[in-house]
């Protein structure tokens, strides 16, 4: 049986750092205020559940328990989890909702953060950002949210039967011998 | 390992001065993301924490035989822990500004 469960599923996603494990539940709404904290999408992991939760976690990293980057670590697959995109794109996504222009047309279209999943959200912002767009304005709209952060290196395209196949074609190559 | 780039900051303290806190990055990040908390007293625990993880056992141990002996007041204290939210707060502004700035040169390098 597979462990995959699809971003779009609305059951509440799981969350292990600093050695406790907890259920986060999908709705867009904290997810929005919790990207646009100052410290960035780390804020996810201590805002989106209980103060109990949130002040067991700023302990830990504050005392060294817990490193910084295993927060970080756990904010980004977070991220992953709940949305068919890369996890900055879906931050950017989250954050660009907030933007009054892109709130509105929203608001207009009816949605509602606290009504829909993060995967509903970050997909319908998608394509209200897209609606219209020729390819040439899509490229203009997907290079800087699907650009990975500096120190991101993006190698998921790559798979290993994809891998194999360079390798095969560079040994086949003419000029080798 | 997080000590590498400890910040040191000046705090006051009732007539005194805690000259020097190493704030470390997790604790900059830990301080900055008290605000994620929704009550007052969940993030002074935090907030205390920190304090006492900053100053280490024996400079916690300072603040509070103070405060026990009357030298300093509660005020006080919770003075200090604002303090010290408010320092992690200027070297975050320093550190975002010091990081648009180096934007900035790349950009008009470009």
């Amino acid at each position: 049986m597979s462990d995959y469960v699809s971003p779009y599923d609305d059951s509440p996603v799981s969350l292990f750092v600093a050695e406790r494990h907890v259920l986060i539940e999908r709705v867009a709404a904290p997810w929005i205020s919790c990207v646009l904290a100052p410290t960035g999408v780390t804020a996810l992991v201590v805002g989106l559940k209980d103060d109990e939760w949130g002040g067991w976690v700023l302990a830990a990293l504050s005392s060294g328990l817990t490193p910084v980057e295993e927060v970080k670590q756990a904010a980004y697959e977070l991220l992953a989890e709940v949305s068919p995109y890369k996890w900055w794109k879906t931050a950017r996504l989250l954050a660009l909702s907030s933007r009054d222009d892109i709130a509105g047309h929203l608001t207009l279209a009816g949605l509602d953060p606290w009504n829909l999943t993060v995967a509903q959200w970050v997909t319908a912002v998608y394509a209200l950002l897209t609606k219209g767009a020729d390819a040439k304005g899509k490229f203009k709209i997907d290079a800087p949210l699907d650009d990975p952060p500096a120190g991101i290196i993006d190698d998921t395209w790559l798979s290993d039967e994809d891998f194999a196949a360079m390798v095969a074609a560079a040994r086949t190559a003419p000029g080798r011998s | 390992m997080d000590n590498k780039a400890a910040t040191y900051v000046k705090i006051p303290f009732g007539d005194k001065t805690i000259r020097s806190l190493p704030l470390e990055p997790r604790h900059i990040i830990a301080l900055s993301m008290t605000k994620q908390l929704k009550s007052t007293s969940a993030r002074l625990d935090v907030l205390f924490g920190i304090l006492s993880n900053v100053l280490g056992e024996d400079g916690y141990a300072n603040v509070a035989a103070a405060l026990i002996g009357g030298e300093v007041t509660e005020r006080q204290v919770m003075e200090l822990v604002t303090a010290l939210g408010a320092a992690t707060r200027e070297l975050e502004a320093a550190r975002t500004a010091a990081r648009e700035a180096a934007e900035s040169n790349v950009s008009a390098d470009e």
